[in-house]
């Protein structure tokens, strides 16, 4: 299957910079902006047979990352999609919640930095990719 | 030696000069001698010269001068020239001395003279004289010897003799002792006492021969010497004493025996000279010993034959032996005499009889072939056999026969016979005595026994009818036990119904009987009417009736009743036999009687008793001992004592015998017994020991219950004091009259105390009390107790070891109703140290609870299910506690304040956990509304106690206003809410556009210019920061918000 990195996130700003961090440091799998979760969902839905890296942003208009991960939990067509929640957010309970969550694979606080990178690297190293 | 002169050359004064003989001349008248020659001076010892000057006179002893004088003027006028004569003459030395003197008449130188020779006749005298004696004592011996020999009686000789003695010896005292050997003495037969002087008159009869001298004197006497004794040579002065007394001289002892043995001696006193006795005398002496010794020998052999002859002749006259000499054909030749005084016949009366006529029937055929054995055998022995006496009883005689036919002075059979009549019977009667005893004993009950007895009696005594009355046990009646008839008639008699009821023992035969205690005969007991049964005696021909009472020891037990057709006459053997037969059979009856009745009591008792002997076997045990054990009484006989035993009381069997301990009685042994089945008795065993049987009786009495008893009982009172122990009590009780209280073991530890170290008397106890509390004990008890009323006081007292502690009594007083007086006072004491504290606690806890309920506003309420009651109490004012009790429903009070929406919930919540649910506590929150309709807010958690179906028995719960509690919740709610909100803002809002800007620095550090320039990250940097800004205000203004609100409740409030 081949992969894509879904940035989900409203700021433009953000996503910009993510995007340039992350092409530099994974090379060769397409990067694709939503601007909040609903999109990102039907893109999904559009786009079964991917692998998805989803960075996905929590606090979105319209489809939140919450409201997202439950609606990508219960598609009804099979994914593949590992999400890694990237947010602003440094409420120990919202790290929570997500590493509670299946399809959740990691929780990052923005910014998204070299030092993040490095450790999601190593993190997605260890499985395969 | 001068030569012999020739004498015929001499002058005849040489023949005169030597004449053998004295010889001299003397003057008639002037009897002056004349001429003396040397012979006569040799005589007469005066010298020559002398002699011529001195007169006749002076060869004369004093006493014949007279004589002289006449013989001179004889001679003067004698007719006769020559004379002789004996005279006596004495020497110059005084010795007087017979001579013969011959004289002839002379004429000498112109005078007148005599001449005269003087022969010294002394010898001759001496010699005549001796031969006078001699010839005496020879007299006597002939005298004595004819005496001795003609007088049969020896000692009539013996006087004669000793007369004879005493003249011829002249001596004073002569007598014989006898010796008799049978008897060790020696008695004094014959004494005779001549005249002499000085014989004390005291000790005329008996010559008093001090003892030692006795005893001596005997001594030689016996060996067959002969004792001589003088008195001057005696030095024992107390026996020279003696003998001047008696005035004894000389004693001469000759022992006379006869074939040997001594039998006396004879003793001769002489009270004036110590002699030395003559070999005449001593023969004479002799002679009449040996006379004497032969004499007694022969007086004695005399005797014996005398008695035995005597003997002989009384045997043979008076004796009881009977002598006959029968022919070939039993006919009588001889009888000796004593026929007639034993068995009436004089041997006049049986010579020519036969012998056998006179004997019993049974016995001739035995006693014919006896003579023919005997014509055989030459002496035959014939057993008793019986001879009818003149007066026709039979005697029965033993004889010995022998055969003489032979001899021509007998030419018969001698029959020795003796008349054994008597042994005969004895014989018979202790036979008889035997078999009664045996055949009484040969039968099991008392009456066959003397049922069988009195048959054999009956047979043996030849009587009709017998019969045993024996006394009953109040001794008031005769009681008729045994019977026996030997024909018919007797049988009809015994048979014959009684015509009274009972004898008494007042009156009747057997009464006289009893009273006389002897044996008695009633001759024609038919005639007498004071019988009762004398009519019935007649009817069947009885007519002598002998009755003798039976006796055991001195004790009548009855007596024997003999009915006989005989009359008395001819009863004589019967009456033999039956003579003191009451005694003989009294004791074996009396002890089948006790034994009987002792068997009964052995049977009887519901005790075991048993008998053992000493080696530890039963030897007898009765039915109950068999039942206790539970095995057959055959098994239990022969056994073991010890088998019964339970082996841990093995032990005492050594006091149950009282052998072994050597006791002779012991009482009162506890001993475990087995059973067949295995189960446990007690007995407590009495026993004690007949050493003459070797037997111990022993009895018991089964105390299995009592044991059981005493255990349970101790077991209670064991498990009472652990009870006390367990529950701490003490038991303690105080009689009023005493000082000293008594305290069960629990009180003295509740106390602190041990026995050893606290005596409970009233002072003691009043110290244990605690000082403050002292005033309950030394009080009048009165003062707190009601009589008979269980009162209850709590105090504290000091223990032991000094610690505090309270205890609980509950006390008793028991008075005496008639004086109201307390008699003693009891109690129970427990150590409610631990339970005070508890109470103490539980009063501070309740108070706590109190307080803590009323400030809290908690309602506890509790359901029990099973009376489906509900019951809840409320604090009011802190201290008061109001409880309300209601059914379980959903309509009560308690539900009733519960708001209208949540009641419905509430109880099917409540309903579901209690009866659905295993859990057993929850809780739930429901509205309440008062009275005044204000809503209030409440937690009520419950318990539910459930038993082991699950079921619920009891619910617990505890409801708690939760009003404001909830109020406070809610403001922290929102609060909580808006925290969320302000962390949401702060997280999400705030922080993400600082996020941008970081992130854009960062970029802008590893890009610099590249992407974006300077001034459009400042641009979005400062926008990013307006962002922030913004949201911050947003913050505070939610907070405000809040705190305004807030402000508001709490005036609200």
């Amino acid at each position: 299957m081949t992969k894509e990195i879904l940035l989900i996130d409203d700021d433009a700003i953000t996503n910009f910079l993510n995007q340039n961090l992350i092409e530099q440091k994974i090379k060769g799998i397409p990067i694709t902006i939503f601007y909040n979760g609903l999109e990102g969902l039907k893109y999904i839905k559009n786009n079964p047979d991917k692998h998805y890296i989803v960075f996905l942003d929590i606090n979105m208009p319209v489809m939140n990352g919450w409201e997202f991960i439950e609606a990508a939990d219960s598609l009804t067509i099979e994914t593949c999609m590992e999400i890694h929640v990237l947010t602003s957010s440094i409420n120990p309970g919202d790290r929570d919640r997500a590493n509670g969550l299946p399809n959740v694979a990691s929780f990052i606080e923005k910014p998204l930095d070299e030092l993040a990178m490095e450790s999601f690297m190593v993190a997605k190293l260890k499985k395969p990719l | 030696m001068s030569p012999t002169p020739d004498a015929s050359s001499l002058s005849e004064d040489y023949i005169f000069d030597f004449c053998p003989h004295p010889m001299w001349v003397y003057d008639l008248e002037t009897l002056r001698f004349l001429k003396v020659n040397d012979a006569a001076v040799q005589q007469y010892g005066f010298t020559k010269g002398r002699f011529l000057r001195m007169t006749l006179k002076a060869i004369r002893p004093k006493e014949d001068i007279p004589k002289l004088q006449i013989a001179i003027e004889n001679a003067k006028g004698r007719k006769d020239t020559y004379k002789e004569g004996f005279y006596r003459h004495k020497k110059k030395d005084g010795t007087v001395f017979p001579v013969f003197l011959k004289g002839n008449l002379i004429q000498y130188k112109g005078r007148q003279a005599e001449l005269v020779i003087a022969v010294d006749v002394s010898d001759t005298v001496d010699h005549e004289k001796r031969l006078l004696s001699q010839n005496r004592l020879f007299q006597a011996i002939s005298d004595m010897n004819n005496n001795l020999i003609r007088n049969p009686d020896w000692l009539k000789a013996l006087d004669v003799c000793f007369t004879l003695l005493l003249e011829t010896l002249k001596i004073h005292r002569v007598y014989f002792f006898q010796s008799d050997s049978k008897h060790d003495r020696i008695i004094l037969m014959k004494i005779k006492t001549g005249p002499g002087p000085k014989i004390s008159s005291e000790r005329y009869g008996c010559p008093a021969l001090p003892f030692p001298v006795l005893q001596h004197l005997i001594e030689r006497l016996r060996k067959g010497r002969v004792f001589s004794m003088k008195r001057s040579k005696i030095s024992d002065p107390s026996l020279v004493e003696t003998l001047e007394t008696e005035n004894l001289k000389s004693l001469l002892a000759l022992p006379v025996f006869s074939s040997g043995t001594f039998r006396g001696f004879i003793g001769l006193e002489d009270h004036e000279l110590e002699r030395n006795w003559t070999k005449e005398e001593v023969q004479l002496l002799n002679t009449l010993t040996t006379n004497l010794s032969h004499l007694i020998n022969q007086s004695d052999v005399l005797d014996k034959v005398k008695n035995s002859e005597s003997r002989f002749k009384s045997l043979v006259l008076n004796g009881t032996d009977l002598i006959s000499i029968v022919d070939m054909d039993g006919i009588y030749r001889y009888a000796s005499p004593s026929f007639d005084n034993q068995l009436g016949y004089s041997t006049h009366d049986l010579i020519d009889t036969c012998f056998f006529d006179r004997l019993s029937n049974e016995d001739v055929p035995r006693l014919r072939s006896a003579l023919e054995m005997v014509q055989e055998a030459q002496k035959v022995e014939i057993e008793p056999f019986r001879f009818k006496h003149s007066n026709g009883n039979w005697k029965w005689i033993e004889s010995i026969w022998s055969n003489h036919l032979g001899e021509t002075n007998i030419q018969g059979i001698v029959m020795n016979s003796k008349d054994v009549t008597d042994r005969v019977r004895s014989k018979l009667k202790k036979e008889l005595v035997l078999d009664l005893v045996k055949a009484f004993g040969n039968k099991g009950s008392l009456r066959e026994g003397l049922d069988n007895m009195l048959e054999k009696l009956a047979k043996v005594c030849e009587i009709e009818a017998a019969e045993v009355w024996l006394k009953s046990k109040d001794g008031a009646k005769f009681i008729l036990l045994g019977q026996a008839s030997r024909d018919k008639d007797g049988e009809l008699f015994l048979n014959h119904p009684m015509p009274v009821d009972f004898f008494s023992t007042g009156t009747g035969v057997q009464c006289k009987i009893e009273r006389a205690n002897e044996l008695m005969i009633w001759d024609d007991f038919d005639k007498k009417s004071e019988f009762v049964r004398s009519n019935v005696a007649k009817k069947f021909g009885l007519r002598t009736c002998i009755g003798l009472p039976i006796l055991s020891g001195q004790e009548s037990i009855g007596c024997l009743l003999l009915l006989s057709k005989k009359p008395k006459d001819e009863l004589d053997d019967a009456i033999y036999l039956l003579e003191g037969i009451g005694h003989q059979i009294g004791g074996t009856i009396k002890q089948k009687m006790v034994l009987r009745e002792y068997l009964e009591f052995f049977e009887l008792s519901p005790d075991p008793f048993c008998i053992i002997g000493f080696d530890g076997r039963i030897k007898q045990a009765n039915e109950a001992f068999a039942r206790v054990i539970g095995i057959n009484r055959t098994q239990i006989v022969g056994g073991e004592f010890e088998a019964f035993i339970h082996e841990s009381n093995r032990d005492k069997l050594d006091l149950v015998l009282p052998n072994r301990c050597g006791l002779g009685r012991t009482d009162g042994v506890e001993i475990r017994m087995l059973s067949v089945n295995n189960m446990e008795k007690w007995f407590i065993w009495s026993s004690t020991a007949n050493k003459d049987h070797e037997l111990v009786l022993a009895v018991a009495k089964d105390i299995t219950d009592q044991k059981e008893l005493e255990q349970s009982f101790k077991m209670s009172n064991a498990r009472l004091h652990r009870a006390h122990r367990i529950a701490k009590i003490g038991y303690w009780y105080r009689s009023f009259s005493s000082d000293l209280s008594e305290w069960s073991p629990e009180t003295y530890r509740i106390f602190g105390y041990t026995p050893e170290n606290f005596l409970p008397t009233m002072e003691n106890v009043t110290n244990a009390f605690h000082p403050e509390d002292r005033h309950l004990i030394e009080e009048n008890p009165n003062n707190h107790l009601e009589p008979g009323v269980i009162t209850k006081f709590e105090h504290r007292i000091i223990t032991g070891n000094g610690a505090v502690k309270w205890v609980h009594q509950e006390i008793q007083m028991i008075i005496d109703e008639s004086t109201g007086e307390p008699l003693h006072i009891e109690g129970t004491v427990r150590d409610i140290t631990k339970e005070k504290e508890y109470e103490l606690q539980l009063r501070i806890s309740k108070e706590r609870f109190l307080l803590a309920m009323s400030a809290s506003k908690q309602v506890i309420w509790e359901l029990d299910h099973r009376s489906k009651t509900m019951l809840y109490c409320q604090v009011s004012n802190r201290i008061e506690e109001q409880i309300t009790k209601q059914a379980f429903e959903i309509d009560n009070d308690w539900f009733r304040r519960i708001h209208p929406k949540d009641r419905e919930f509430v109880w099917d919540t409540l309903e579901n956990h209690l009866f659905e649910s295993e859990k057993d506590d929850w809780a739930i929150e429901y509205r309440t509304i008062s009275e005044n309709g204000s809503i209030g807010h409440v937690l009520d958690s419950f318990y539910v106690q459930r038993d082991c179906n699950n079921n619920p028995i009891k619910t617990i719960g505890s409801a708690t206003d939760v009003t404001v509690a909830r109020e406070q919740l809610e403001k922290i709610k929102n609060q909580n809410k808006m925290l969320t909100e302000i962390a949401w803002l702060q997280s999400h809002a705030i922080r993400s556009p600082l996020t941008r800007i970081m992130s854009l620095l960062m970029h802008h550090k590893a890009y610099g210019e590249e992407i974006f320039s300077t001034m459009d990250l400042l641009d979005i940097i400062s926008t990013s920061i307006d962002e922030i800004d913004k949201e911050l205000h947003k913050v505070i203004k939610i907070t405000n918000k809040k705190f305004h609100n807030d402000q508001g409740n709490i005036i609200n409030r």
